[in-house]
């Protein structure tokens, strides 16, 4: 598909981040430069994978794009409007991020009540709290893991109460830190199968990973970080 | 600058610290603070650096001692509206006294901080207290940083779930720091598991008596610094209850 034609989630414009150093006499220092002049686009329709070596930056350009990071230099632009001007919870409601171990992003005793404690903080009734709930449970196969500890949960399974979790709080275009890292042949199936389901839903993703054989058959558009770079490895 | 025994360091900043706890007079507290910046300053603590990692927990206190000035009865009214005194120089005084402890006790932090970590356990196995102790302080001082770390991620992982703790309710949003409890203590629980099978396959304790290759000796500046802290600190003591 052309790019023009395309929906544009996120523009990335002259964007530079570096961490601070911690060594430094009488407060912390800039480190060299981890992220230098990047700009890019990232479009709704696409499967979005990023990838590089360890280190390189990934997650940190993804934190960028959550405004969990605030750029050095640059802005990052969700649907035209500057990241910096807007609340973490308030993207989180446009864009879900998946964290690496999402075992981090799990709050409540139970399943269910993981998913229901923000949604109770909106003020929704009861009723349509449940209804939202059971269809979410029954898409993405939590049905039998309603009333269980989200912390007894196996990796696949806490990944996906945590999916949920961001659907539930309406994301459309969602950023994934390494989810197939510590998932079996099996498991990667199930995932590629459930992200395809909400691809047609019209949910965007942008990967973050390492695995060239998910890439190869799940992804539409590949970007490679290198030496605090980018490059569009599907041009 | 000197490399001073970490013993030493602890020997001062107990007297610094006793000091600030016990005196309840403001000007000798202000005394005892200058002292301590001088002393802080030549064991090479870095008070600025240390000024910008606690910016935030500073401001905190600035406000307890405003709210422990306002509304003390004590002394001649400052400030009154009506018929409240809001503020008295009893009050004033008081949250002064306040400050300058607080400021104390963080001074005193600074001069620890200086110490390398495994020479202060080595320092305490020295003074005789069980390594099974001094290893456990080594390790809750290493352990609150990471903490705080986890405490930070859980509030973003909140925010994440599109969570905006600012624009909820009072109540509710304490509702939502319960919320906060569960992630952090799992992550705590699963990191202290996680050492714990670390030490025990590192072998720890698994003989009685545990050699140092490193052994630590008083130099002369650290008996005068040992000696003199105690002392002044003594002498300033006996002269304030008198």
């Amino acid at each position: 598909m052309n790019d023009a034609v395309k929906d544009t989630v996120y523009s990335i414009e002259n964007l530079s981040f570096s961490y601070p150093h911690k060594g430094g006499r009488y407060r912390d220092t800039l480190d060299e430069p981890l992220l230098q002049d990047l700009n890019f686009s990232l479009y709704r329709e696409d499967f979005t994978m990023l990838c590089g070596d360890n280190g390189c930056g990934k997650t940190t350009l993804g934190k960028l794009l959550l405004g969990i990071l605030r750029p050095d230099q640059g802005r990052v632009l969700l649907e035209g409007n500057d990241m910096q001007t807007g609340s973490l919870a308030g993207t989180a409601r446009r864009v879900g991020y998946l964290f690496q171990d999402p075992g981090k992003q799990l709050f409540g005793t139970t399943v269910y009540q993981d998913l229901a404690f923000p949604l109770r903080l909106r003020n929704l009734a009861e009723e349509t709290i449940e209804e939202k709930i059971e269809n979410i449970l029954y898409e993405l196969d939590l049905v039998p893991l309603r009333d269980r500890g989200p912390y007894v949960l196996s990796q696949g399974e806490k990944q996906r109460v945590a999916l949920a979790a961001i659907l539930l709080n309406g994301a459309e275009y969602l950023v994934l830190d390494e989810p197939t890292t510590s998932l079996d042949v099996r498991r990667k199936e199930k995932l590629a199968d459930l992200l395809a389901r909400l691809r047609k839903r019209g949910v965007g993703i942008l990967m973050i990973g390492h695995d060239q054989d998910f890439i190869k058959a799940h992804a539409s558009r590949v970007l490679r970080m290198e030496r605090g770079g980018i490059f569009d490895e599907s041009l | 600058m000197k490399v001073y025994d970490p013993r030493t360091k602890l020997v001062v900043v107990i007297a610094l610290s006793s000091l600030g706890v016990v005196i309840k007079d403001a000007s000798l507290l202000a005394l005892v603070l200058v002292v301590g910046i001088i002393v802080s300053h030549h064991f090479g603590a870095s008070m600025l650096r240390a000024y910008h990692r606690l910016k935030k927990l500073l401001v905190m206190l600035f406000l307890i001692a405003v709210l422990q000035s306002l509304f003390n009865g004590q002394g001649e009214a400052l400030l009154v509206w009506g018929n409240f005194t809001f503020l008295t120089t009893g009050g004033l005084m008081r949250g002064l006294e306040f400050l300058l402890r607080m400021a104390i006790v963080l001074l005193s932090a600074t001069i620890v901080a200086t110490a390398d970590e495994r020479e202060m356990v080595q320092g305490l196995v020295q003074s005789k207290v069980p390594y099974e102790l001094a290893f456990m302080v080594s390790l809750g001082v290493r352990f609150l940083p990471m903490l705080a770390q986890e405490l930070q991620d859980t509030m973003v992982a909140l925010q994440l779930r599109g969570i905006e703790l600012k624009k909820i309710p009072w109540r509710s949003r304490l509702d939502t720091y319960v919320y906060l409890l569960l992630p952090v203590l799992v992550g705590t629980i699963k990191k202290a598991e996680a050492i714990s099978l670390s030490m025990e396959t590192k072998g720890f304790r698994a003989r009685h008596r545990r050699s140092s290759y490193r052994r630590l000796r008083f130099a002369t500046r650290d008996v005068f610094w040992m000696v003199g802290s105690t002392m002044s600190a003594c002498m300033l003591l006996v002269l304030y209850w008198q």
